[in-house]
């Protein structure tokens, strides 16, 4: 996405280095190549930042965040069994798998593959659609009436307060380093 | 009690037996047929009556129809035709359009389902045992204190903070009968209880159940298991193939009755070895305590049928 940038269609400036192709002039300049080096730049801090709150942080923390952010909480709720049924589903894939193999051993022909492939598909659509209706039920028998009421046990304490504050303290220094 | 009182009650009807019977029956199921998808009979003429304070085994081959029993029994699906009743008031999709029933008889039934990954379905397992004292609105204070009960009699307190996939199979049971017990059912439903599961974890089960019944709770159990039916039940209804109750009564009798077990896809015969003899019998939970249960032609464990002391 960055790679255009560039160039000085869409960045024009100093000119670092050039080439000609069809009559087409392509200069890259030295603005492009900061502002694409910037751009790659916060993509990969953004992204390291969020897998590593996520290898850092239980699930579970993170769904009670968005409770604190007052993120409906049948949202929450349907985020949470997302990914408490894709442990489930993954069981059952990893099972059909192993069940495959152990039928037809590991070489498999490149149309069986597919046949086999669309079959799981299937399977899995099936057991899903299946378990769906049962979940279902289970929440119905316990007590589940269209809205959800959770324990709500978040609370700030003080080491959240100590790296809320030094959090603060960087983004101010950093912010304070930019415009001065 | 002062005089006045006394001469109130003293003015009072007296009730029948029949009436006192009648106000204690739980379920009552009249001619209940129920078919999947209107074509796949699941339940074929069910006359029924659960007695509160009762213990009942429902025991039966697969594809007998005692999970889609024990569904009716939690109110998830109702009868085709027929009718089921639960303390005299008729159990149909209108019924539970009342709030005010449905929240009664919710808080009254408690159903451990057969698949413990349908009935786990929040992140974490804490939150899975209170989810239904919280969807009742049951104080805070009041499902804590509940839970650090729980968690004592259990022994899950380690498991609270795991996501349900980080459990075993057993860990999984006995989160599902704490998220079940928490809510204090008078009525409590279990599907297949001790599937899957080893000795140990099995004994546990069938002893809180056991501890469960004798606090007056009315048990309902589905199981293959005969020893679990022997120990858990005072009523046993055998299910037959055609989706119907074939036989009823005290689970004394009809678990020591090898020829209808068989016939019924209950008890298999039990083939093993003790040295150079093969040992046939049918496998009851007696054989362990009563010798006069093995088959004809079964060598005896002490005497083989060659006289030779073992």
């Amino acid at each position: 996405m960055a790679f255009p940038a560039i160039f000085n269609f869409f960045t024009p400036g100093e000119t670092v280095w050039g080439i000609s192709f069809c009559g087409l002039k392509f200069d890259v300049t030295r603005q492009g190549l900061a502002g694409a080096a910037l751009f790659i730049a916060r993509v990969a801090s953004s992204v390291s930042f969020a897998v590593l709150l996520a290898l850092t942080t239980r699930h579970t923390e993170l769904l009670k965040v968005l409770r604190a952010f007052n993120v409906p909480q049948l949202f929450v709720m349907t985020a949470g069994m997302c990914r408490r049924y894709i442990y489930v589903f993954t069981e059952i894939v990893i099972n059909t798998h192993m069940a495959i193999k152990s039928r037809c051993g590991a070489a498999v022909r490149y149309r069986e593959g597919q046949e086999i492939v669309t079959w799981s598909i299937a399977n899995l659509w099936k057991r899903s659609y299946e378990m769906n209706r049962e979940v279902y039920n289970a929440m119905l028998s316990r007590g589940y009436h269209g809205e959800v009421y959770v324990l709500d046990e978040f609370r700030a304490d003080a080491k959240d307060w100590v790296f809320l504050g030094i959090a603060v303290v960087v983004a101010l220094v950093v912010a304070f380093d930019v415009r001065f | 009690m002062d005089a006045a009182s006394d001469q109130g009650a003293e003015n009072l009807p007296l009730k029948s037996p029949m009436a006192i019977f009648m106000e204690n029956v739980v379920y009552d199921l009249k001619n209940v047929y129920y078919a999947y998808l209107g074509k796949f009979p699941a339940l074929a003429g069910i006359d029924l009556a659960v007695v509160r304070g009762e213990k009942i085994a429902i025991i039966g081959a697969n594809g007998t129809g005692k999970s889609t029993l024990l569904a009716m029994f939690d109110g998830l699906i109702f009868p085709d035709t027929g009718a089921i009743s639960f303390f005299g008031r008729v159990m149909d999709e209108r019924a539970f359009d009342d709030a005010t029933f449905s929240r009664h008889f919710r808080t009254k039934v408690g159903f451990v389902f057969q698949n413990p990954d349908v009935q786990l379905f929040c992140p974490t397992v804490k939150e899975d045992i209170v989810f239904a004292p919280l969807q009742f609105g049951v104080e805070k204070h009041k499902i804590l204190w509940r839970l650090d009960k729980l968690v004592e009699i259990l022994k899950i307190g380690h498991l609270l903070v795991r996501a349900p996939h980080e459990l075993s199979v057993g860990e999984k049971r006995k989160v599902t009968i704490a998220s079940v017990m928490i809510n204090e059912p008078e009525i409590l439903i279990l599907d297949e209880p001790t599937a899957g599961l080893d000795p140990e974890t099995s004994r546990s089960i069938i002893d809180m159940v056991l501890n469960l019944a004798a606090e007056g709770k009315t048990v309902i159990t589905s199981t293959h298991d005969l020893h679990v039916a022997a120990e858990i039940s005072d009523t046993v209804h055998v299910f037959g193939k055609d989706k119907r109750i074939i036989k009823t009564g005290g689970a004394g009798k009809i678990l020591t009755d090898e020829k209808f077990l068989i016939e019924n896809n209950l008890m298999h015969t039990h083939r093993h070895r003790h040295g150079d003899k093969i040992h046939t019998h049918a496998h009851l939970h007696e054989d362990h305590h009563n010798e006069k249960y093995h088959w004809p032609g079964a060598v005896n464990l002490r005497e083989g049928t060659d006289g030779a002391k073992r």
